[in-house]
């Protein structure tokens, strides 16, 4: 028995150090996130003075952006949620609306409010989807840039965006969900980046909040509130940290490989030839990214992948335990399949950072963090235990610095993220919401985080006892009056 | 280093440094938040009233002394030293310029200068920094500040991207010289310059340049680009001989600009140089070729046409484009030929929908 503690013990050093090592290097790399987040915000606030949004929507030589949004059984909000994407200032777009097969009346309701005839369109099936039953164009030619397309379900968003794709006309697609609600000027601030830029912009995708509790009146957002309830609370803490801070570097250092399925504009070009998004991916967003950055790889052509630090898509948040846990199971999943089914890009020089910078990275801090946090758990709750038999293993006054060190260090990390949202763009109502968010800041490690962690590692062993992977149904409460 | 000196690095130094931090940002935000309302607050009482003095002031019509007893009245009602209601007035005062149109503008840009603003707008200029250089380069062009003209050539050859381009355009808007001149512009222009440019004829509605037709032999390929566009603003079509002639030109972005330009300016003498270009074209200038063909093609065409969609290697987006282009030039042959074909039937179909 003491050959094992001294084994255990010995162990325990060893992975100590493997820990101290670890954590000092993700602090490090997200001090220097700081810094290059805090240089891509600054840069992109002054290329502000480049164009003047206007000459933009004037224009009659705009790039042609086509709007995507899959819909399943959206009944309860897809008129108004269309009529918002319809209304969007841009000189040359059209919504390109995926009936993805609801049970629903969703179809019925667009034909009816829309006056929609089923037309002859000659479709191209250039990535492979489920049939298509029809498409859909309004006779009143008020909405002639609807176009809505109705195909049978395949349980996946995937396979929707697909057909959506396929149906689309212009050079570039924005990909977004038929219950988000869009910025009036997210494609002129969208496409920016394409024109500006003398690099071939693959891809730009832009922040995304909660709409949860913000007033919103027929699909079109009124004032912006933070979230009442818990869970929709957290995660929108989560999202300024996760858009301001973190992709804001990755965008800096053009490693970027995710652009959120929520609000994302491609070139299509690139996303057809890359075969478009994979119908089986749990985390597809991120999958064609990575494909998309292969192609370019491939072609040894230069490209960029560009975040904006606007907030321009809100979005309902899961408001409740089981739909938040089911939600990050599949980005669990999601995570840990695109990261096997590129198994092979790691540390080839070939894809270059991408290659040996963003996927480690993604491999160590994304999909491992959450298995280090629970062995770490486990063994203090092992040594607690043990120290009741006075052989515990743990040096509790260490233990206890070293966590309110990292405790602070990320609750700084968060007002920080805050802080600057509110320097740039004043997202919320008062200074009631702004001291909230502090608060929430505060208790977000304690009580959230570890949701989050259970879901995670949740997601991994359902990966690994290759478990039937489900997308779920996510109930809309509807927009259909002022929410206060 | 032992766990004892990591400790009492962490106790001492660390934890206290971070929990400071984190005081001095929840203080940052509170006071930034409150500064903001405090502003806001300001703005809201006094953006209705700067409005309403300042449309007054427009449309009374004041000149010289008249004007400035008048400014220095309101300077004593408001708040005028402070700075954000400086900002605030800079900003209303270029509002009602961008809103107003013909002899008016010129009666703003006393004002703004009757205010003394112009001089904060060149402090702006001076300043060290590119974006404050173009943040008072927008002012003297929003306000058609002529004057100021000087004060922002030097720019136009910066070697800052953003300040060249914005330096260039303002130029632009301010000089009295016909546009001429752009056709030595030796920098490339981006594809932002250009909405920019296009923009400054149409606000300013500037006749087309006399010597138009050397753009399109400059070596600069942008100024050639930017020659094409112009033409096709104002429907020029003088010089069709040698926008056909850029159809052969080395540059695909010229290449590109030229079909478009035939399509938009119907130039029928370029058939023939269009179909020669089609199989030497990558896809998307093959597209752009046979949507200007439908525009200008003839019998040629449609020979060409049938031709083509005979093959069986036929790329549907084009093959779709085919009919199109048939359809636009002879709809009867359209309708009556390729009968037996199911797909081309369905791309007819799709072509003949009044909706899609």
């Amino acid at each position: 028995m003491r050959e094992v503690y001294i084994f255990l013990v010995e162990f325990l050093n060893i992975y100590e150090w493997f820990i101290a090592g670890y954590a000092g290097f993700y602090i490090i790399s997200y001090l220097v996130f700081a810094f290059l987040s805090y240089y891509a915000i600054r840069r992109y606030v002054l290329m502000k003075h480049y164009i003047n949004e206007e000459v933009l929507i004037k224009s009659n030589e705009a790039i042609g952006v086509s709007v995507i949004a899959p819909a399943f059984n959206e009944g309860a909000t897809i008129v108004y949620n269309v009529k918002s994407l319809l209304s969007l200032s841009y000189p040359k777009f059209e919504v390109v609306i995926v009936n993805d097969g609801s049970t629903d009346d969703s179809l019925e309701k667009l034909i009816k409010e829309f006056d929609l005839e089923k037309v002859p369109f000659f479709y191209q099936e250039h990535i492979p989807t489920a049939p298509i039953r029809g498409h859909y164009k309004s006779k009143n030619p008020v909405y002639s840039k609807l176009l809505v397309v109705d195909k049978e379900n395949r349980k996946s968003k995937a396979d929707a965006s697909n057909a959506g794709i396929n149906s689309s006309k212009y050079p570039l697609f924005l990909c977004t969900d038929v219950d988000c609600i869009l910025k009036p000027n997210t494609l002129v601030k969208l496409v920016k980046p394409f024109i500006e830029s003398k690099t071939r912009v693959i891809a730009a995708g832009a922040a995304i909040r909660s709409s949860n509790s913000c007033e919103v009146k027929e699909g079109f957002l009124l004032k912006v509130h933070f979230p009442k309830k818990w869970y929709p609370m957290f995660q929108e803490l989560e999202y300024v940290r996760a858009f301001l801070f973190g992709r804001m570097a990755w965008s800096q250092l053009n490693s970027l490989i995710l652009v959120s399925g929520g609000l994302g504009i491609f070139d299509k070009e690139i996303a057809i030839e890359a075969g478009g998004f994979m119908h089986k991916s749990l985390g597809e967003d991120m999958e064609l990214i990575i494909r998309m950055r292969k192609v370019m790889y491939d072609k040894k052509k230069k490209f960029k992948i560009t975040y904006i630090p606007e907030s321009l898509c809100w979005t309902e948040v899961p408001p409740d335990l089981k739909i938040l846990m089911r939600q990050r199971i599949r980005w669990a999943r999601g995570l840990i399949q695109t990261l096997a089914i590129h198994k092979k890009m790691f540390f080839k020089p070939k894809y270059g950072r991408t290659s040996f910078f963003a996927l480690p990275y993604f491999f160590l801090f994304e999909f491992l963090a959450p298995i280090v946090e629970a062995v770490g758990l486990l063994l203090i709750l092992t040594s607690l235990i043990l120290s009741y038999f006075y052989v515990g293993f743990i040096n509790f006054e260490f233990l206890l610095w070293t966590m309110l060190f990292v405790y602070l260090f990320y609750i700084n990390i968060t007002i920080i993220s805050i802080l600057l949202d509110e320097l740039l763009y004043k997202s919320y109502a008062n200074i009631k919401e702004i001291a909230k968010l502090i608060g929430m800041a505060l208790i977000e490690p304690l009580v959230y985080h570890p949701v989050v962690v259970v879901a995670a590692i949740k997601g991994y062993w359902q990966y690994f006892t290759k478990k039937e992977a489900k997308w779920g149904v996510m109930v809309r409460k509807g927009f259909t009056e002022t929410k206060k | 280093m032992s766990k004892e000196i990591l400790v009492g690095f962490l106790q001492y130094y660390m934890v206290p440094m971070l929990f400071l931090l984190l005081f001095f940002l929840a203080f940052l935000l509170i006071y930034n938040r409150l500064k903001y309302a405090y502003i806001s607050y300001k703005k809201r009482v006094y953006n209705p009233k700067i409005t309403e003095k300042l449309t007054e002031l427009t449309f009374m019509g004041l000149q010289g002394e008249a004007l400035k007893n008048e400014v220095n009245q309101i300077k004593t009602e408001f708040p005028y030293h402070k700075k954000w209601f400086r900002k605030l007035l800079l900003s209303s005062i270029i509002d009602l310029s961008l809103s107003l149109k013909g002899d008016l503008i010129y009666q703003v840009r006393d004002i703004y200068m009757a205010f003394g603003l112009h001089k904060y707008s060149l402090k702006l200029i001076k300043s060290p920094f590119w974006y404050t250089k173009c943040t008072g380069i927008y002012h003297f062009q929003a306000l058609n500040f002529v004057h100021g003209q000087k004060y922002i050539k030097p720019y136009i050859s910066s070697k800052n991207e953003v300040l060249r381009s914005n330096a260039f355009i303002a130029h632009l808007y301010l000089t009295t010289e016909p546009f001429d001149f752009l056709v030595d512009y030796p920098y490339s222009i981006s594809a932002v310059n250009e909405y920019k440019v296009i923009d400054v004829f149409y606000m300013k509605k500037e006749p087309i340049p006399k010597n138009i037709e050397k753009w399109l032999d400059a070596k600069n390929s942008s100024v050639v680009i930017l020659g094409l566009k112009v033409m096709v603003f104002y429907n020029d079509t003088a010089t069709s001989d040698k926008i056909i002639e850029l159809l052969n030109h080395v540059e695909y972005r010229v290449r590109q600009e030229a079909i478009i330009s035939i399509r938009d300016l119907f130039v029928v003498d370029a058939e023939e140089t269009l179909l020669q270009r089609f199989d030497l074209e990558k896809k998307q200038l093959k597209i752009e070729i046979l949507q200007s063909l439908a525009a200008v093609g003839g019998e040629l065409t449609v020979s060409f046409i049938s031709k083509n969609l005979e093959r069986n290697d036929l790329d549907k987006d084009l093959k779709i484009e085919l009919l199109k282009c048939l359809k636009s030039i002879d709809p009867d042959y359209f309708n009556t030929r390729f009968l037996m074909d199911m797909e081309i039937d369905r791309m007819k179909a799709h072509i003949n929908s009044a909706l899609i």
